[in-house]
């Protein structure tokens, strides 16, 4: 373990350690430090603005910032330090934030939205989205530039200023970087992160819950998220079919009544956009109620149901999202599916159906409404296999 | 540390090394090869913050790439 061969250098003031955090939600890292007691200060690098294509990497810095080792192994720590090596100036000075008015006279936009990104607050990441969409513009191949406004879109969508499409916004950005720079292992662990369980290397979060144990077993308080693991994110890797594909069906003849005003909101996310034929997708369906909206938790569950058009099937998935233990809540509920491709079929195919829920409004009246969904999915022989 | 917390990512560390590939011309010309300079980027803590390898000069580095998945 490297951590436990650093520590009594760390302790010491021998060396420095310093972790770079490759992550969408760095708070995650956060809670896995406290977890372990890494005591080394770890700096952020969301928008992969350090260019590295895969993680974990170690490397060595002598006293003057010069990488003596770019990939180093544990057998190496000890001539690493016993080496004297020869002192160099930097003729780097330290970056500051930028000067945006500056950055806007110089007219790459690109670097215009790194700098909203990061200096700016959540209200400023309509700045960054609208930037590095003016930057693919100007060149639609620029990897980088599709990379990070997929992450601008996925920190927009989880802040109060989300617009509709922005997840899936995400994704699609995710989906074009990677089909640029396929060699990208940091950009396709984005996609994997909400992706099919087939797609998954390994369960990216299923360790948030024996941190949270853990740390309070010591008597400690678990550092919050301020967005939870759930889903496929909590998965690991999945082969199997479901033995239960009976979904509800509480409408066929269409007779309940439409949220004509869409007093709950639905999300839908299909990951990978677009997909490679023979491959599979995650779409997750997501449901917010609106402000004054809640779930009438007295009556039923969330009931979702699809049709499968010719060349989509269902492997897995959850059709009904239950009720709070509370006789009313407003919380986001999440229904996700995991479908195959069939291999002949390509283009754009639109998987219908309706959610039926139960909601009650500001006035008191409560109502079982039916919303129907348009899920599109788009198949094409040459998007990237994001397994 | 996590470098080492599972043969899945050790498997995830073996694939990436193998499958890396000269980058795109649109890449960063961020070169982090031996003998260079690491790129003096300031960076977010998650501590809060910022933050640059500027910093930590005058001791060696030991520097880790990661993430929590």
């Amino acid at each position: 373990m490297w951590y436990r061969t650093l520590k009594p250098l760390l302790d010491k003031k021998q060396i420095h350690v310093v972790g770079i955090v490759q992550e969408q939600h760095p708070e995650r890292t956060r809670l896995y430090k406290q977890w372990k007691q890494y005591s080394f200060p770890m700096m952020v690098d969301s928008l992969n603005l350090l260019g590295f294509h895969a993680i974990p990497i170690v490397m060595g810095l002598d006293e003057s910032g010069i990488v003596r080792y770019s990939r180093m192994k544990q057998s190496q720590l000890k001539t690493f330090l016993a080496t004297t090596y020869k002192a160099s100036k930097s003729s780097l000075t330290l970056s500051k934030k930028p000067d945006m008015a500056a950055l806007k006279a110089r007219k790459k936009p690109r670097d215009l939205a790194d700098a909203y990104f990061l200096y700016g607050s959540d209200k400023d990441l309509s700045l960054a989205v609208s930037s590095y969409q003016e930057a693919l513009k100007t060149d639609p191949k620029d990897s980088l530039a599709q990379f990070r406004l997929g992450v601008a879109l996925r920190r927009r969508y989880e802040s109060r200023f989300k617009k509709t499409g922005d997840d899936q916004g995400a994704i699609e950005s995710w989906t074009r970087a990677l089909s640029l720079n396929p060699n990208q292992y940091i950009w396709r662990r984005r996609i994997q992160q909400y992706g099919p369980q087939l797609n998954k290397p390994y369960n990216f979060y299923a360790w948030i819950e024996k941190a949270r144990s853990e740390i309070r077993k010591r008597g400690e308080t678990p550092l919050p998220l301020s967005i939870e693991a759930r889903g496929t994110e909590i998965m690991g890797k999945g082969l199997k079919e479901t033995t239960n594909k009976t979904m509800p069906d509480p409408d066929p003849k269409g007779q309940i009544h439409r949220d004509k005003d869409q007093k709950i909101q639905v999300d839908v996310m299909v990951t990978p956009k677009p997909v490679r034929p023979g491959e599979r997708i995650r779409v997750r369906l997501s449901f917010r109620p609106k402000t004054k909206i809640t779930w009438n938790n007295e009556a039923g569950d969330v009931q979702l149901h699809l049709d499968w058009p010719k060349g989509i099937a269902l492997i897995d998935g959850s059709f009904s999202a239950k009720n709070d233990k509370k006789t009313s809540s407003s919380e986001k509920r999440v229904l996700e599916l995991e479908l195959s491709v069939d291999k002949a079929l390509r283009g754009s195919v639109t998987l219908k159906g309706y959610v039926c829920y139960q909601i009650c409004t500001a006035d008191g009246s409560c109502l079982y409404l039916r919303q129907d969904l348009s899920i599109p999915i788009l198949v094409h022989e040459k998007a990237p296999s994001i397994r | 540390m996590k470098v080492m917390r599972n043969l899945s990512l050790s498997a995830l560390l073996m694939a990436t090394l193998t499958a890396a590939s000269p980058a795109g011309a649109d890449e960063l010309k961020i070169s982090k090869a031996v003998g260079d300079r690491f790129p003096d980027r300031t960076l977010p803590l998650i501590e809060g913050g910022e933050s640059s390898l500027a910093r930590f000069r005058g001791k060696k580095v030991i520097l880790i790439h990661f993430a929590s998945w």
